[in-house]
């Protein structure tokens, strides 16, 4: 039963990283691809750690540089 | 005083009351009707987009890459607002650009957008989207809120945003879609922000980047 736990971890990460190959390949294709991964990263750390309020508050400021540019 | 009196004697109670009660409910009710006519295109729109989108996915199974990625730009283009994306992306450094490298960093960004997003279109297919509701945000913004859905349950719900707008001519356009809350326009705008601050805002290195990447 040991053994099979320990196989079972390694094959579950090679499984997930052929799942995301496409997604990783074309990551490595973007023009800078530490910047996007890092805003890639942020953005879904915000999402799961904060609020609702929080997220309304983050939107509101967008929406107002949005509607600046939209003028 | 007088002319004070004379101004409420003409004044009937019929006119009082159209004023204080009826005009006040027919402006809210003419302006609801307007936002929720708004909000119910926004939605057609989007739900337009999607289906067209799956259409193309069957259509283009047996094409090859190019020819697919073609189409999908094709579609795509008619639903965003490229140009003010490619604003929101390059913030104050948009101004330092010439026509000609607005033009070739708009193509580049639909080169972006199509690579980022066409491999979920393409299994758009077989996954059912069920629009959740939308909402009018300030003046001008209309979010509508989606998901992704398995009907077979091996994939789990993927909760989409759109942000749209009406764009000069008043059609709504898309500007921004967040997939779980991550942002297409942030992320690019990351990207292309930090290219732009180390070359001193030179458009011709952010565009040869892009070039070199295809």
């Amino acid at each position: 039963m040991n053994d099979i736990n320990l196989i079972e971890i390694p094959i579950n990460v090679i499984d997930t990283r052929s799942k995301l190959s496409n997604a990783i390949d074309k990551l490595y294709n973007s023009p800078d691809p530490y910047t996007k991964m890092k805003s890639y990263y942020i953005q879904n750390r915000r999402k799961n750690v904060y609020n609702e309020k929080y997220h309304n508050i983050k939107n509101k400021n967008k929406d107002e540089e949005f509607e600046k540019l939209l003028q | 005083m007088k002319n004070l009196r004379s101004f409420y004697n003409k004044f009937k109670i019929k006119d009082l009351l159209y004023f204080v009660l009826i005009l006040p409910i027919s402006i809210t009710l003419i302006s609801n009707g307007a936002c929720a006519d708004k909000l119910e295109k926004s939605n057609t729109i989007i739900q337009e987009m999607i289906s067209k989108a799956k259409v193309n996915a069957i259509e283009t199974l047996k094409l090859d890459q190019n020819e697919k990625s073609l189409r999908i730009s094709l579609l795509i283009k008619e639903y965003i607002n490229l140009n003010f994306m490619a604003k929101a992306t390059t913030g104050s450094f948009w101004k330092k650009a010439t026509v000609l490298q607005r033009e070739r960093y708009k193509n580049a960004l639909l080169q972006e957008i199509v690579k980022t997003v066409e491999d979920h279109l393409n299994t758009l297919s077989t996954l059912n989207y069920i629009s959740t509701d939308s909402e009018l945000r300030g003046k001008k913004l209309i979010y509508v809120r989606g998901r992704i859905e398995d009907p077979n349950n091996n994939k789990p719900p993927v909760n989409l945003l759109w942000k749209l707008a009406s764009n000069n001519e008043g059609n709504l356009q898309i500007l921004d879609l967040e997939i779980e809350g991550i942002s297409l326009v942030s992320s690019h705008k990351a990207e292309t922000m930090t290219i732009l601050r180390k070359n001193k805002g030179d458009f011709e290195v952010l565009l040869d980047k892009y070039n070199k990447k295809k």
